[in-house]
Formats: C-alpha cells, structure tokens, sequence
C-alpha cells in the first residue's frame, strides 16, 4: 500500500508504480480529488485502475461530476467503519 | 368619497411595500413608488407586460406558472422570487396577488403586493453555508475518532472492561455522527440542492423495510407496533429516499418518545383521492401550543426537551416538504 500526502504526488506516483486500486480524498492540499480524477482519466497509464473515492464532503456536484468520471464508488469516511472499508474493497480487487 | 380616495393615494405612496394593478390579462395598470424603488424601473415602463421584464430571468417561468395555477384554482398567489433590476441589482420578495371579481364572480384584475426579503434571505444563505461548512469539518475529526476505536477493539490481550469501553465510545461517536449527518441533510434541503426522482412506490413495502430495520430499537423498548391497511393500496408517486427518511423520522420519533412498553399504530388508507399514512403513539403527544411551531427548523416542544433523549428537531421539517405532513387530535399524538 501506497500513501501520497496530496493530489500531486498521487499522480507522480500513479506515473511511476503499478497501481491496482485508488482511495481518493476530495479536500486535499494542492489538488483538489476531482482535479486528481480527471488528470487519471486523461493518461493512457492511469485510464482503467479503479478509483473509490472516501471523503468528508458530500457536496452534490461534485458528488454528481465525479462519478460521472467513472469513480466506482464515493463513501463518507465518518458513515463508514474500517471493516466495511475492508470488505469494499476486496470486492473491487476481485472484480 | 373622495377624501377617502386621497387617502388611500398617500398610503400607496408612502406603503413601504411594493404595490401593483393589473387587468385580468396581466397586463400592469398601476405599480407603486415602492414597487419601482425595488424594480428598479420606472412607473411607465412597467406598464402592460413591461412590468414582467422586472423579475430575474431565471424566476420568470416560475412565477408564472404559480400565478396561473393559483388563480385557476381561486387561490391567493404567494411566493418568493427575484427582481433583476437594469443596474443589475438582485432583491429578493416576498409577492402576494389576489384576483378582482366583479358582482357576477368573473376576474377583472390583479392586486398584488411585494416585500422586501433580501436581508433575511442573505442571513439565511450565511446560516446554511455555516452549517455545511461547519458538518465537513465535524465529520472529519469524528471519523478519525471512529476508525481507530475500531483499530482499539482489534488489539489483542485487551480485557473485558476495555473492550466494553471502546464499545461506548464507539457508540457515542456514532450517535454524534448522526447528529451531524442530520444537519447536513437540513443544510441541503434549504440550498436546493436536494434532487428528487418520482417513483411509483408501494407505501406498504416501504414501511415494511423501515420497520425491519428499527424493529431492535422496537425490541428494546418493548413497545407493540402494528401496521394495518397495506393491503389493497395502490402505489404512491414519491421519492424513495425522501420518502424513506420521513417514514423513518416520524416511526422512530414514535418510538424514542413514548414510554417504555407502549403502543403505536401505522395505519395507511385512501381518504377523497388521496393516500394517507398515519402514525398514533401512547408517547407524551404534542402540545397544542407547540403545533404551529412544529415545522421549524431544530424546534422541539418543550416537553420533549425534558425526556432524555438527544434529538436535533429535524424530524417533521424533513417531513413538511416537498407533500404536507398533516397532525390532528386532541394533544396531536
């Protein structure tokens, strides 16, 4: 497992690893999670990993826009507990 | 009656309020000073359809079609809209029209007036950001707190006695995320930005699936619930999840205020064309006085504040929109 502390070096490191899944935030310093998405969605590199987006912020637009951008799923991280997380995401890696 | 006349001139002069006349078609006779101050445009320009050109682009079609819907149905039109002044100024009112009849009941006209609401709409508009704001930034710390509870619970070699407190703690973020979770709710509903999807949805099912899921809140309070009437009822055309959270708000509502082993009763039924989903509890009821408050915002009758039991108000007002949530009977149980 991979950390990046921000839109930016998640990308960097999207580049440079071979990557099976992403979890996104949306409020992150530097890049926003959609911003984040949509330079994914635009590399050839990046293009097909699955990316669950867990956020705080449920506003609806952007909720709307980043599904729209092929994001497999958006979770509010406190509606969620870490064994739901778990199971969440052995059922993507599976898939 | 001409004394009497004079004195009307100066009271639509000097009415603070936004005053107009029209004929039977819409088509503006008479506007106010009051009117044009928050129109923007002079008297002479809104006259005929010119007075129309007044309200915001984006509300035009609104308000008409409410105009028209009111007045067909004999109704005073009420609502809030925008005008679009040629400055570019934006002042939010409170409008109200009621149709002239003549002795044999055919409409001659329109008398109308319009309220100022901009201040009251900005502070309402700081309020809701306030509280979006303000969830986000709750929810984070809190999810944090959640989470490494969780880890906690997983250490190995912890005794009983911690273990049973992780499981409070636990339990106490979890209750004050749903707090916060039900502001926001409330936050969203008031900026629009609540989408709703019609669908043609067996009440019955729906409440079923409620049912199932406080029946262990139902347990622990040893009430006797009974639904009735589900049978034979056709579909009502409503939002799922809207509709599901009213239903859920209104039976665990019953259920937290009435007194350990008590009754509550869903009945749904037809009534003059309608659906009608009603819920009666043994609990401590509604106060008289408290009814015309119910709706409001974080409003809780005073003699709920004196049960313990945390609640943010929230309920009926997710229940007044978008249908009418109706209370009767004495004490509004």
């Amino acid at each position: 497992v991979l950390t990046a502390v921000d839109g930016e070096e998640a990308l960097r490191l999207s580049q440079t690893e071979a990557i099976d899944l992403i979890l996104l935030d949306m409020l992150m310093p530097k890049l926003h999670g959609l911003d984040v998405m949509r330079a994914l969605r635009a590399e050839e590199k990046t293009r097909a990993i699955p990316v669950l987006v867990l956020s705080n912020s449920s506003r609806e637009q952007d909720v709307r826009e980043i599904m729209q951008l092929g994001a497999v799923g958006y979770l509010v991280k406190a509606n969620l507990s870490l064994q739901e997380l778990g199971d969440r995401v052995a059922q993507i890696l599976e898939d | 009656v001409r004394q009497s006349e004079e004195r009307f001139r100066i009271l639509t002069m000097q009415a603070p309020v936004g005053i107009f006349l029209t004929d039977d078609d819409g088509n503006c006779l008479f506007v106010n000073e009051g009117w044009c101050t928050m129109a923007g445009i002079r008297a002479e320009e809104a006259q005929g359809q010119g007075w129309l050109g007044a309200i915001h682009a984006d509300d035009r079609q609104r308000v008409s079609h409410e105009w028209h819907t009111a007045t067909q149905d004999g109704r005073q039109f009420a609502s809030e809209y925008r005008f679009h002044s040629p400055e570019g100024k934006i002042t939010w009112l409170y409008g109200t029209a009621v149709a002239l009849r003549d002795d044999a009941g055919a409409v001659t006209g329109f008398l109308g007036t319009a309220t100022d609401i901009t201040e009251r709409k900005e502070a309402d508009q700081m309020k809701s950001d306030f509280v979006s704001f303000a969830t986000h930034q709750l929810r984070t710390p809190l999810a944090g707190i959640k989470w490494l509870l969780e880890l906690a619970k997983e250490e190995p070699g912890i005794s009983e006695d911690m273990l049973s407190y992780i499981q409070d703690a636990r339990e106490s973020a979890d209750r004050l995320i749903k707090l916060v979770n039900d502001l926001l709710d409330i936050s969203r509903l008031e900026r629009g930005k609540l989408t709703i999807a019609l669908q043609a949805i067996p009440l019955g099912e729906l409440t079923r699936s409620v049912l199932d899921e406080l029946s262990p809140l139902v347990q622990e309070k040893g009430h006797h619930l009974t639904l009735t009437g589900t049978d034979d009822i056709p579909p009502a055309l409503v939002d799922r999840q809207l509709m599901r959270q009213v239903i859920l708000n209104l039976v665990s509502n019953a259920i937290k205020y009435t007194p350990a082993k008590g009754q509550i009763v869903i009945e749904i039924g037809r009534e003059a064309g309608h659906l009608r989903w009603s819920i009666r509890d043994s609990g401590i009821g509604i106060p008289k006085e408290a009814l015309p408050r119910l709706f409001e915002k974080f409003y809780r009758a005073d003699n709920a504040q004196t049960i313990e039991t945390e609640g943010t108000g929230s309920a009926a007002r997710l229940c007044r929109w978008p249908s009418p949530t109706w209370l009767d009977g004495v004490d509004g149980r």
